[in-house]
């Protein structure tokens, strides 16, 4: 018996292994796009002509929810493992049974916050109406994410760039539908031609929990027969999640705050210390915060958006900052004598670029349409804690106007900013805090008292712990920071 | 310096290529320059048994992607997400390569050669038959492999092993429809074709859930032209109820009453069709009388629904208008299914609502190929749809195969849950699970775990991390979809042509090699042992199929399928190529031995699962997402599909059940039934009943809390029927 099945054997594995697909290559072909006929009066006959622009349609009663749009863009696009720059998500009305999936990808908008934010220039509106991302411009900072208020870029982290829809623009230019209008069983999604004038369309992405269209212009078009109840709501809505604690960018905006803090009452007193701990605060975050990029060597290409964006704005004065520190903590080394005076207006400046840069910082949150950062709370966040860390470094060092009473009202300034943060969307960060949070909250409390209490008999202690509080409090600015979006699905 | 801004700006550059696209063959569109496709390969999907066509992408290495094959009559170019996600759980790392085998001393699963394995399988299998008798070794299939392996595994089983127990998961989702149709028409003979969604004035949905169960099934519908008035019964507000013209919310296994109130309405109000009843049925005037006991005040009291909801579905039977109707699980999976599906069948019957286009009694399938099983498995039926109790029928298999018609039974042995408690008391010593995943499909899942610790378990999958795979004593790595030759029947008796577009990896072998060898290493010979290829057994399908009512003798070889974009039964000898779709019985003519088609009803009887004050919430399973295929075995290793259904497993209950157990949106909560305990979030959804719960069938634990009932005619199991209480999780 036993040879006969090692003959066997040898022979079933013989037979597997000849096959080749090449064999098979001839199973099925087609003329033109045989797909098309399937898309038909879904895309336009032409391509656009001045004053024209490509614009998504969704017919809201078409969409069954059954996500093939989102496979067919990841699919066809040849997108890696798990990406895909659609996504369906669901409007519902609460003690109603009134429901609606709602697909969605980048609706290439007239005025892109995207492409304003991004401080690489890495983004560009296309004549047709799309807004294109450079691949290889981009540098992975990631704040595309933040400022589009839909969720559209979306990063690849083993790429280290962002990646988003192209309105699939080589199809369109061949007469071909994109993926997703191919792929979806029903027909509820088309291109169409809209006239530059009316690309916003306005009024027709009103959606439910969705960021009013007048922000960015957005020129797909939601359709339903019946206007949407007012009690509607994304599903994503009812189970807040944590998000990334960005650790980098919290130590970032830590060290840059204290630096710039300290560098205020180091004008107070004729130290070098003082400007040398600046200094490497200033230093050590821009650092560290660059460590976050997907691409640190295009990092210099950050500043190549002045002219719109607060990224840019940010990067190029704590570059400033960090400069002028270095100039006025390690000037007096140099062989060529400093003048008082001319050291004096060197402190001066880089003081007042310190706070501006802070403010650059302020405003790069304060822009997008998170709801617990578009608040002025993000300002006197940033303005108490240059104020609580400035006075406890200060204190450190002996500096004058520095001390517990300085320092009380930064923290007291940090903690109304907190609350008031999560006034921006009081359910939702609230609930995120007290049941996913309550032990880094609380955390972050204890060592806020804990560093005041410091402050006077071990005023370096007391700076350190001050530090690290606020290190804690700003992960938990960026953990509650709720993104705006389009609707998504239950838990998630 | 015109390059300037470029160093600055960089337009092109290897990421932007990446995604760079062009069209490379003709019929094809543009698709990825890095996925480039050399040729394509046309094959139909492997999940449900829509039976969608496929374009595989090839390139000399193999597949490398996928899309609709915008030709094919089914699916006209649109595909689910499984399918378009076909291709990733073959390319999976977790792929078992290497036959495995439990070492007594440790417990460990440890690699071994296929040798060994086949020589401990044959062991261990004549030492359970020799101990226990014929029935004392099993095998549990599937409906997920074509119809040439289903004939190759029975046969090899039934008429060359000698061994009598056997059973398929269409157990689990078929047997009630396979039952209907058969007590009803004499054949189980889905009577429709897919033009019928289209072509119908009134398409009344009976437990069924298209729009996320079979999507593009329900794009047919949507490609309806004609207005027509679209209705659910269903207790949820499922996705397709949301999208119907009505739903109506009946309380659950309340439909028998429902469609018998019905039935008698339609008989006051005039409409059964006299003509059509008196020339092609049998029985009407017994049913007739039977219905008395079944006014319209009992239905709207035992459905919960208005008398307004009630005339609503008996307008729908006007003279002249073209009703289907048509159901999946809710019927299927009940304590009275058999007779449910029938009062559906019975509707049509007397309606004349059968063999006219846009009519029909419509059980839509679930996996992709139990319509293959349920006529070539050799399990509920013998091959070609014929009578394990029917002398000649078995005669007539005798003789194909050349054995004595005395070694074929005259029964179909003992079903799904019949061979499971016999393997739970010791009474069985061999289990072969091929290609399905009952530790954790099964209801009440402690009964198969019971089975697989008292018997020798070997499970033949394509992966050996499935919790069916994790309570193996030997582990067959197995080919699976895309990886091997065949065909498939699709819900509306469509054989459609799969193939080969990949090779197993490792040592994996496809399931046919694997009953060569199985075949070889026990010694059958004669027709069952000379059988190589897929082909080979497309041709016994065709001798077997000859003069029955499933005939595909007219096809003469598998690429004959592909080249007609699949074909319907039946397609006897010169008929081919038939029309592209054909439904059955128009002439009025049935497979009864009197050709009239029979009324067959029961009173219905009370769930034996009741509600108690401990359990007072109705637990209802299903399908959770279009995304999600049964236990997840295959689904689960793609991440595009991963990202479209919640990670966590949800219970979905109405905001009055959840207010009343202080719960909302996301909390943890524990699922308690007589028969155990599963975890899950709470969804409040307004779309469910107050009093009743619905839980995705795909979370691991969901058959923790079924409790094992069974309808007495089909054996399937009833699954939407479970008695819970839900609590927070502390």
């Amino acid at each position: 018996m036993k040879p006969v099945l090692a003959d066997l054997l040898g022979e079933v594995f013989r037979e597997r292994d000849a096959w080749t697909a090449v064999e098979s290559f001839s199973s099925w072909h087609g003329e033109g796009h045989a797909q098309s006929r399937h898309y038909e009066g879904l895309v336009p006959l032409s391509t656009p002509v001045a004053g024209e622009r490509y614009a998504f349609d969704v017919d809201l009663d078409r969409c069954s929810g059954c996500k093939a749009c989102v496979t067919a863009c990841h699919s066809l696009n040849g997108l890696d493992e798990g990406e895909s720059w659609r996504q369906v998500g669901l409007l519902r009305e609460p003690g109603l049974a009134a429901q609606f999936t709602v697909t969605s990808s980048c609706h290439h908008c007239e005025d892109p916050a995207c492409s304003n934010g991004c401080p690489t220039l890495a983004y560009e509106k296309l004549d047709n109406g799309i807004v294109k991302h450079l691949d290889d411009q981009c540098m992975g900072c990631r704040y595309c994410e933040w400022t589009c208020p839909y969720g559209a870029p979306q990063w690849n982290a083993e790429r280290g760039i962002v990646r988003k829809c192209d309105l699939c623009h080589s199809r369109l230019r061949e007469g071909e539908a994109p993926a997703c209008v191919q792929a979806c069983p029903n027909g509820a999604i088309a291109v169409r031609l809209v006239p530059v004038q009316g690309a916003e369309r306005s009024g027709t992405m009103d959606l439910p929990g969705v960021v009013e269209p007048a922000f960015t212009r957005p020129s797909t078009r939601y359709l339903a027969k019946d206007p949407f109840s007012s009690r509607l709501r994304p599903a994503h809505e009812d189970t807040p999640e944590p998000q990334e604690p960005h650790i980098p960018l919290a130590f970032l905006l830590v060290a840059t705050q204290a630096g710039a803090g300290l560098a205020v009452f180091a004008l107070f007193q004729n130290r070098a210390l003082p400007w040398r701990v600046s200094f490497v605060l200033a230093l050590a975050g821009i650092g560290v915060g660059s460590a976050h990029l997907g691409h640190p060597e295009r990092a210099w290409k950050a500043i190549l958006n002045l002219r719109r964006s607060w990224f840019s704005r940010e990067v190029a004065g704590f570059g400033l900052f960090a400069g002028l520190l270095g100039l006025r903590a390690f000037g007096g080394l140099s062989p060529i004598a400093v003048s008082a005076s001319l050291a004096e207006w060197n402190g001066g400046a880089a003081a007042v670029v310190g706070l501006l840069s802070v403010g650059a910082s302020a405003m790069l949150y304060m822009v997008t349409r998170r709801p617990t950062w578009h608040h002025p709370s993000v300002a006197l966040r940033f303005a108490s804690t240059v104020i609580l860390l400035g006075s406890a470094t200060g204190t450190a060092f002996h500096t004058p106007g520095a001390g517990l009473r300085a320092v009380v009202l930064g923290l007291s300034g940090q903690f109304l900013a907190e609350v008031w943060s999560v006034s921006g969307a009081p359910g939702a960060a609230g609930r995120m805090l007290l049941v996913h949070l309550r032990g880094p909250l609380a955390l972050r409390i204890a060592l806020g008292f804990a560093g005041m209490a410091l402050v006077h008999p071990h005023p370096l202690a007391g700076a350190i712990v001050l530090f690290a509080a606020t290190f804690a409090e700003r992960i938990l600015f960026f953990r509650t920071a709720l993104p705006a979006r389009m609707p998504g699905g239950f838990l998630g | 310096m015109a390059d300037l801004p470029n160093l600055v700006r960089i337009f092109d550059g290897p990421a932007t290529r990446e995604l760079s696209q062009s069209r490379f063959l003709p019929g094809l569109g543009m698709v990825p320059d890095r996925l480039a496709p050399q040729g394509l390969l046309r094959t139909v999907c492997g999940y449900c048994s829509t039976g969608c066509g496929l374009l595989v992408h090839l390139q000399e290495g193999g597949a490398v992607n996928l899309s609709p094959d915008p030709d094919y009559p089914v699916n006209l170019g649109a595909a689910c997400p499984k399918g378009w996600e076909a291709m990733a759980p073959l390319a999976s790392p977790d792929r078992g390569t290497v036959p495995l085998l439990r070492d007594p001393s440790t417990g460990r699963m440890k690699p071994v050669s296929w040798e060994r394995a086949l020589e401990v399988f044959v062991e261990k299998l004549r030492e359970a038959l020799s101990r226990h008798g014929s029935d004392g070794a099993a095998f549990l299939s599937t409906g997920q492999i074509p119809t040439e392996e289903m004939l190759f595994l029975g046969a090899l089983w039934k008429f060359g092993i000698g061994a009598t127990a056997a059973d398929s998961n269409t157990r689990q989702c078929m047997a009630t429809a396979h039952t209907a149709y058969k007590d009803s028409f004499g054949f189980d003979a889905p009577p429709f074709t897919y033009a019928d969604f289209e072509e119908s004035d009134s398409l009344v949905f009976v437990g069924a859930n298209p729009a996320i169960a079979h999507p593009i099934l329900w794009e047919r519908v949507l490609k309806n032209r004609r207005n027509p008035t679209i209705v659910v019964l269903d207790p949820r507000r499922t996705e397709t109820a949301q999208a119907a013209t009505r739903h109506v919310a009946l309380a659950p296994k309340s439909d028998l009453v429902l469609l018998y109130a019905l039935a008698r309405e339609l008989i006051q109000r005039g409409r059964v069709d006299t003509a059509f009843v008196e020339a092609h049925t049998e029985g009407f005037a017994s049913f007739a009388n039977f219905l008395q006991e079944f006014p319209r005040e009992r239905a709207l009291e035992e459905a919960g629904i208005s008398a307004e909801e009630f005339a609503f579905l008996a307008d729908l039977f006007e003279p002249g208008k073209r009703v289907s109707i048509w159901w999946t699980m809710g019927v299927n999976q009940s304590h009275q299914a058999v007779r449910t599906a029938q009062a559906i069948v019975n509707l049509c019957l007397m309606t004349g609502n059968i063999g006219k286009p846009g009519t029909g009694p419509n059980s839509i399938t679930g996996q992709m190929n139990a319509m293959g099983s349920r006529l070539f498995s050799c399990t509920s039926s013998l091959p070609g749809g014929r009578d394990w109790t029917n002398a000649s029928h078995r005669g007539e298999i005798a003789e194909y195969f050349g054995i004595p018609a005395s070694g074929i039974p005259s029964s179909s042995g003992p079903a799904y849950d019949q061979i499971l408690s016999k393997a739970g008391n010791g009474e069985m010593g061999f289990l072969w699970v091929v290609a399905t995943n009952p530790a954790h499909s099964w209801i009440g899942q402690r009964d198969f775990a019971q089975a697989a610790e008292k018997t020798f378990l070997v499970v033949q999958d394509m992966y050996p991390d499935t919790e069916t795979a994790g309570m193996a004593d030997l582990y067959l790595p197995s080919g699976g979809w895309g990886e091997k030759d065949g065909s498939i029947i699709n819900s509306e008796r469509r054989l459609g042509r799969m193939r080969r577009a990949a090779t197993p990896p490792g040592q994996a072998l496809s399931d046919l090699d694997i009953f060569r060898l199985v075949a070889r290493a026990w010694g059958v010979g004669g027709r069952i042992g000379s059988w190589r290829t897929a082909e080979d057994l497309f041709h016994a399908m065709r001798d077997l199929s000859r003069g029955r009512p499933c005939d595909i003798s007219g096809v003469e070889n598998l690429s004959a399928l592909e080249l007609q974009g699949g074909v319907q039964w039946p397609c006897p000898e010169g008929a081919y190529p038939p029309a592209k779709e054909r439904r059955l019985f128009g002439d009025g003519r049935f497979f009864t031995k009197s050709g009239k088609a029979r009324f067959v009803f029961d009173p219905p009887r009370p769930s034996p699962n009741a509600l108690s004050a401990t359990f007072p919430l109705r637990m209802l399973t299903g399908r959770g997402s279009s995304s999600q295929w049964h236990t997840l075995t295959r689904t689960s290793r793609s991440a595009v599909l991963r990202s479209l259904s919640p990670a966590d497993p949800v219970v979905e209950m109405h905001p009055t059940d959840a207010a009343a157990r202080d719960l909302v949106q996301g909390d943890w909560v524990r699922i308690r039934s007589r028969k155990g305990v599963a975890r899950a979030r709470v969804v409040v959804a307004s779309t469910m009943r107050p009093g009743e719960v619905f839980v995705p069938m795909h979370a691991p634990d969901a058959n923790q809390l079924t409790e094992p009932v069974f309808d007495p005619h089909s054996r399937q199991p009833s699954y939407k029927d479970g008695a819970v209480e839900v609590e927070r999780d502390r």
